[in-house]
């Protein structure tokens, strides 16, 4: 079936020819997603943009532009960015309110499914912030979303996998030059060290 | 084969901001696709680290992905880099080239359309910290190959030359609208309504080869 509303013709065009900015283009690549007809239409203006491409004049390049490139060649890439599909993961999840728990630190809980025993959510750390020290009663599972943190187990980065149970006491920092967002799944309260975290716990609730 | 003439009508550039002047061209829309198969190419460079096929598709693409950047108000050094940056990724991402999703030139387009953009964003003040575009197309192409290069080549051809003018420039110019209908001296209205009917034909044409 499909939807009811889609966006403009001229939209679809900007957005196959990068013209759209960050936010809109983002919004719309949200709609492709669930939309089959805007993606065949942005499909058929990208092979629009390649056959116009392909028929361009080419420009005269440097004269060592080859060999430069053949040289290139063999240098390893610089770390790639890895990516998680954000909206695909949380798609059709209950996501709560953003509940701040200090400058540069929220989470936002998903809603819990009947029978599951995880407190789920999402935990946002402000580039260089660090949680305070705690414990766990059971099992917890991450997944780093964007941006990467650090505790005593080692460095995790985008698509990074990490798991904690009742031996793990840590005190994960985000990395400095961007802010990490997890998707964490928690099998119990933590078990906050010292008084402010515990108060700091009872009001984020995990 | 006929030669459609896009950029001699337009008049000089005056309100583009940043960008190259739209020179006097001709572009042929009509030519068939001659030649190698840049596909195949593509799939020397995934399966052996074919550094010839990699020479030959730089040769053809690298001058036409500099002409793009220059297009979009690059400086001819940023343009270079952006031709190299290009076929760089294609090189190294020759193992995620679908034939069956795209055409070697649909997919090199997407590369330097994403390329460009996260190098514009690095320009900013407040720099996003990307490193390397996603390469892929932003759909499932539904024209794959060669021969639906030549389909859709066909379909441009098709259209009259001022509705083909102005769907060049909205992958050429970074202008918005309201400057390109400007610069060809024409009320927004009419540039919007050749849009649409250009992408109305397309469709039609194109729709098909689903």
């Amino acid at each position: 079936m499909s939807l009811a509303h889609h966006p403009s013709d001229e939209l679809l065009l900007d957005l196959a020819a990068g013209r759209l900015e960050h936010g809109p283009a983002l919004v719309l690549k949200a709609h492709l997603g669930a939309c089959p007809d805007c993606r065949a239409e942005v499909g058929r203006l990208e092979a629009v943009g390649g056959a116009l491409l392909a028929d361009l004049p080419g420009t005269v390049l440097a004269a060592d532009a080859l060999e430069r490139a053949l040289a290139r060649l063999d240098t390893p890439p610089r770390t790639e960015k890895i990516r998680v599909d954000l909206p695909q993961i949380l798609a059709g999840e209950g996501l709560g309110p953003r509940r701040w728990l200090a400058p540069g630190l929220w989470l936002r809980k998903l809603e819990r499914e009947p029978g599951d025993r995880f407190t789920s959510y999402l935990l946002h750390t402000g580039p260089g912030r660090q949680l305070p020290r705690h414990g766990h009663v059971g099992a917890e599972y991450v997944c780093v979303l964007k941006g990467a943190f650090a505790d005593e187990t080692g460095r995790y980065g985008p698509g990074d996998f990490a798991c904690g149970d009742a031996n793990l006491e840590h005190s994960p920092r985000a990395e400095t030059d961007e802010a990490c967002l997890c998707l964490i799944a928690g099998e119990g309260p933590l078990q906050m060290r010292g008084v402010i975290a515990r108060a700091f716990q009872i009001y984020a609730g995990v | 084969m006929s030669a459609v003439h896009v950029w001699s009508e337009i008049p000089s550039p005056a309100p583009f901001r940043r960008r190259a002047a739209l020179r006097r061209e001709t572009v042929s829309v009509k030519r068939p696709a001659p030649g190698p198969d840049f596909g195949a190419l593509i799939g020397r460079i995934a399966a052996g680290a074919d550094r010839a096929a990699f020479a030959e598709l730089f040769r053809h693409f690298a001058p036409r992905v500099k002409s793009y950047g220059l297009k979009l108000g690059a400086t001819a050094a940023a343009a270079e880099e952006l031709a190299q940056d290009t076929l760089l990724a294609v090189w190294r991402k020759a193992g995620q080239f679908d034939p069956a999703r795209a055409s070697a030139s649909t997919w090199i387009f997407t590369i330097a359309r994403n390329l460009r953009i996260d190098a514009l964003r690095r320009e900013r003040p407040a720099p996003a910290p990307e490193d390397g575009a996603d390469p892929s197309p932003l759909a499932d192409a539904l024209l794959a190959g060669a021969e639906a290069d030549v389909r859709v080549r066909r379909a441009l051809g098709a259209l009259p030359p001022e509705q083909l003018q102005v769907i060049q420039l909205s992958f050429f110019s970074d202008a918005p609208h309201a400057a390109i209908a400007e610069s060809l001296g024409l009320p927004l209205g009419t540039v919007k309504s050749r849009l649409r009917l250009a992408m109305t034909r397309l469709r039609a044409l194109l729709e098909d080869l689903r």
